[in-house]
């Protein structure tokens, strides 16, 4: 008993870490892509159009080009924005599931709820974006490797989903038992 | 659930309320109140065994067997 009491507490040490790495990674991503889109849709002075159809977005206040954009299209720029937004949710949705483990109580509905979420957003919006990829013939072959490594996370989390909700209804039968 | 569970009749003999035997049996009165509502779906022996113990009685005085109608 005692080994196994340890041993959670290894886990939950773990899950502790990755969770603040990943929303450590998170945080920059959202942040990133909302004031991209701020200075995308707005035309701040953070904004500028350079040579070579190019765009540059500055840090903030300063003229130190932050992200820069090959082409300065509706496509690109909207792709851009996604990207940052999206691998934010990724990995904001990757923390929450370091979260469950970090609990007195592994199994639990909202632990579910968020395996769920991960493998719908790992099998719903990379496959999104190799549709666009494929209809319009631009980097397909990233597109496609990126939709593998998602998809596999997604069955990865797909079937973690359906032992949690196996685990769920054993322990709530269990904690029926005097 | 035909098994029927006659711990508040034991505990009216005993003149023993349910906070003194949640005390004796080390659990919370929420997790006796489980028993007590007929809302648990089995019993550990160790537990029957506590409350034989705590209510000086027999497995058969706290569990009754009722055919369904």
């Amino acid at each position: 008993m005692q080994k196994l009491i340890n041993k959670m507490k290894q886990v939950r040490a773990v899950a502790t870490g990755l969770f603040y790495l990943t929303r450590i990674v998170a945080v920059p991503y959202l942040l990133s892509g909302a004031y991209a889109l701020i200075a995308i849709v707005f035309r701040t002075a953070s904004f500028d159009l350079v040579e070579h159809g190019r765009f540059v977005i500055f840090y903030l206040f300063t003229r130190e080009p932050f992200l820069i954009g090959d082409e300065n299209t509706t496509f690109y720029k909207t792709e851009l924005v996604a990207f940052l937004l999206l691998y934010g949710v990724f990995f904001w949705s990757l923390g929450n599931i370091f979260l469950t483990f970090r609990g007195r109580r592994i199994f639990t509905p909202k632990g579910v709820q968020r395996l769920k979420i991960f493998y719908w957003l790992n099998f719903t919006v990379p496959a999104l974006f190799l549709v666009v990829h494929l209809g319009i013939s631009y980097e397909v072959m990233l597109m496609i490797g990126l939709t593998m490594l998602h998809v596999t996370l997604g069955v990865f989390a797909y079937f973690m989903a359906a032992i949690f909700s196996q685990g769920l209804n054993l322990q709530d039968e269990q904690d029926l038992i005097f | 659930m035909p098994i029927i569970i006659n711990l508040d009749v034991m505990l009216a003999k005993r003149k023993m309320q349910s906070k003194e035997l949640a005390e004796l049996l080390n659990v919370t009165q929420a997790n006796l109140s489980i028993l007590k509502t007929g809302k648990a779906k089995g019993i550990r022996f160790d537990s029957l065994e506590a409350i034989c113990k705590a209510l000086d009685c027999q497995p058969g005085d706290i569990l009754e067997y009722r055919p369904e109608a």
